[in-house]
């Protein structure tokens, strides 16, 4: 038996740590997914892998704080969280419908809550996408958008790193904990796992329904699922409000945010997730690095990880020169990626 | 010659068969019922994303007639003048390149849904 805690089964909080990654998965539009195709979800789980789950352990213990730094922290996270969600049903939901089905996901996300452990639905849905996935691929062959590509990489770095983020970080820092308990250090994993693997599938979908609508507006079956999918991102939202009140003012606000999104803020989808969500995860980022030490390993792996995409541009084409120039970085970041993966904060 | 029409009722593009990578096609302009001459035929590859790549297949000839052999496969569209119309280019086989990406992608992820359930120790 796994062991457990304070009558709590070890497996509770991937519910909820699925639901944050799952609000990563609207952003693969096929206008992003055509910037780099596979290359964006492989840095995502490049960095799930080497620092979510060091950063989620780590930040396991600290959820329960409530000074300051930390509200700081989670304030940041929490608008990240939430306007995730709103870019997600904005850029997914058709115009028409919009505005009553963003408000029907807001209140079935804060009812669902209130009926507790609502986070385990993101089951079923990681479940759906895979289906959905494989239903589409019978329909059109993927490959046009699934194409890994590093032309412009400058375009999708930024999202991927934001949604490496989100499914494996938000495992610690963004779910609804009430408390550390022994038996949880290998849930995050378990959590980015199941979150990449609806990445993938997503991706997959979007890839294949786009060359079956002949670059057309997406299929019905990718529309609910990635709705379904930003639903859990609500869910995961809405679960970090301490009262039932402050939980139907979030959703309100996520209804507000999502009709902005939709209407006059329609051109700035794609700015939130290259640019707006990763500025809001790297301010918590770095507000919880100056609050645990535990993270060090993690900030540096970050930042070894930054030069290595800033400093792309300029490796040697030859081979030789091109590998005496990486391998110092590489094996930097390997050391630090993996001090940040098997640390034991706890 | 089995004439295929892919194109709808009214559109001035038609193609004998749907193309294929490395297939030759024959590309057809007709304009009010007539075939177009001298029509400049391009192809659009990858139209509204960021690797849009345009390439000219040709000219038609006397009969509104020009042959094309695509590529590269997936979806594009085929432009006369202000015509277009939207195909999906047959791949030639599975391209390993997307693949060996999506088996790495499933095997990353499912290595981590191990690690996840995997037993340890309390500590």
């Amino acid at each position: 038996m796994r062991p457990t805690g304070r009558g709590q089964s070890w497996w509770w909080p991937i519910g909820p740590a699925l639901c944050v990654g799952l609000a990563a998965v609207p952003a693969f539009t096929p206008q992003v997914l055509a910037t780099g195709g596979l290359a964006i979800p492989a840095v995502a789980t490049l960095f799930a892998v080497f620092l979510g789950p060091g950063l989620a352990r780590s930040d396991w213990v600290a959820s329960d704080s409530s000074s300051p730094m930390h509200v700081l922290a989670r304030g940041f996270a929490d608008a990240a969280l939430l306007g995730s969600v709103a870019v997600g049903l904005a850029s997914w939901l058709p115009t028409s419908m919009a505005s009553w089905a963003s408000l029907s996901v807001w209140l079935l996300a804060a009812v669902a809550v209130g009926y507790g452990r609502a986070g385990l639905l993101a089951l079923p849905v990681v479940l759906g996408l895979a289906g959905s996935c494989v239903l589409l691929l019978g329909r059109a062959e993927p490959w046009g958008l699934l194409t890994p590509s590093v032309d412009a990489w400058s375009d999708w770095l930024s999202v991927a790193l934001a949604v490496g983020a989100l499914v494996s970080w938000g495992a610690g820092q963004w779910s609804f904990v009430p408390s550390p308990q022994p038996g949880r250090q290998s849930v995050p994993s378990l959590a980015s796992g199941l979150a990449l693997m609806a990445v993938l599938a997503a991706c997959v979908g979007v890839a294949a329904s786009w060359e079956h609508s002949l670059a057309g507006p997406p299929g019905p079956i990718v529309v609910v699922g990635m709705v379904l999918a930003a639903a859990m991102g609500a869910i995961a939202t809405l679960q970090r409000a301490s009262t039932p009140r402050w939980r139907l003012g979030i959703a309100g606000l996520g209804w507000l945010a999502t009709l902005w999104f939709a209407g006059p803020a329609e051109g700035l989808r794609l700015a939130w997730w290259s640019a707006n969500l990763p500025v809001l995860l790297g301010v918590a980022a770095g507000l919880r690095a100056i609050i645990s030490r535990e993270l060090r390993w993690s900030v540096a792996a970050v930042v070894l990880l930054g030069s290595a995409a800033l400093s792309f541009g300029g490796v040697p084409t030859l081979v030789l020169p091109a590998v005496a120039s990486v391998l110092p970085l590489v094996f930097a970041f390997w050391v630090a990626g993996t001090r940040a993966a098997f640390s034991r904060a706890l | 010659m089995i004439l295929v029409l892919l194109s709808m009722a009214h559109a001035s593009i038609e193609l004998e068969v749907a193309p294929a990578v490395g297939t030759e096609v024959v590309v057809v302009v007709v304009r009010d019922g007539v075939p177009g001459r001298g029509e400049t035929v391009r192809v659009m590859h990858r139209p509204g994303t960021v690797h849009e790549r345009e390439r000219a297949i040709g000219i038609t000839d006397g009969r509104g007639r020009v042959t094309w052999t695509p590529e590269e496969g997936g979806v594009a569209e085929v432009r006369a003048g202000t015509e277009l119309r939207a195909v999906h280019i047959a791949y030639s086989g599975v391209p390993a390149t997307p693949l060996t990406a999506i088996a790495l992608l499933l095997a990353a992820s499912l290595g981590l849904v191990f690690t996840g359930l995997r037993r340890r120790r309390r500590p």
